[in-house]
């Protein structure tokens, strides 16, 4: 299935070089970073206060 | 039915594939006992960081807990074990698997052991210090014992995740359970090898999620 890491990987044994890589974790990050922030959030606005 | 049972449940090839998968369980579980403690340790280290009085050594240990929670672990372990030789670091694979996976599995164990540690309130905190113990002898001898109590399903579930998520370890070439079963399949032209793992993760992990209903109840009461 041609998801970001296969891409990611073919192009990097294309040209031998772990950018392709980087770009394919980079894009990872751009994704689920937000997500992981809005868990944090989430958290946060509806966390119990601590006793 | 019969092309049911002998593609998928012939106890022929099962018995053939057999001795392959059982050095994949080896494998898989070598991979558990170096990850899962690990893990923990990593997860404690993370938690107690993150829950650190210093402003910027808590945002540095936040922000890593969430860099190695949103990067997917097939792409850490890829990085790791086909990237770093491009800076000089090759890896064997089961280096590459214990350091990826101690990443992500203690960023998980971290997060689990932080609502642990945030459940105990902080009276405790006051009246165990106001008994003359130290900090950390109150941290080890009473917050942490009481932390881990309440979020000990918790525990084991991320623990049954991590057994799940050294299957991925195939990918590296690392001869684990699905690698093996896989690797059965594809000689005997049969998907009984793979039935064959499947059915021993099953009897791995099912005792342990029956465990986590039963230590829910426990507390929940």
């Amino acid at each position: 299935v041609g998801e970001i890491l296969n891409q990611a990987t073919s192009a990097q044994s294309f040209s031998g070089n772990a950018t392709p890589l980087m770009m394919g974790a980079l894009a990872y990050l751009i994704l689920f970073v937000p997500v992981v922030a809005l868990g944090r959030f989430l958290e946060t606005r509806f966390g119990w206060r601590r006793v | 039915m019969d092309t049911i049972l002998q593609q998928f449940f012939n106890l022929g090839v099962m018995e053939q594939a057999f001795p392959l998968i059982l050095g994949g369980l080896k494998q898989t579980v070598i991979i558990c006992l170096i990850v899962v403690p690990l893990g923990l340790a990593g997860g404690l280290a993370f938690a107690l960081i993150s829950l650190s009085r210093l402003r910027t050594v808590r945002w540095a240990a936040i922000a890593a807990i969430d860099f190695f929670r949103s990067i997917p672990p097939l792409v850490l372990l890829i990085f790791v074990y086909a990237g770093l030789p491009f800076a000089g670091f090759r890896l064997s694979p089961l280096a590459a698997v214990a350091i990826s996976f101690f990443l992500n599995t203690s960023s998980y164990y971290g997060e689990i052991y932080r609502a642990g540690i945030e459940s105990v309130g902080l009276g405790q905190w006051d009246a165990a210090r106001s008994t003359g113990l130290w900090s950390y002898q109150t941290l080890a001898y009473v917050v942490l014992p009481q932390a881990v109590r309440n979020v000990l399903p918790d525990l084991v579930s991320n623990t049954v995740e991590v057994v799940k998520l050294t299957s991925i370890a195939s990918v590296v070439a690392l001869p684990e359970l699905l690698y093996s079963a896989d690797m059965a399949r594809s000689v005997t032209f049969n998907s009984s090898p793979i039935v064959l793992a499947a059915v021993i993760y099953l009897a791995m992990l099912w005792p342990l999620v029956r465990l986590i209903s039963r230590l829910e109840r426990r507390i929940a009461t």
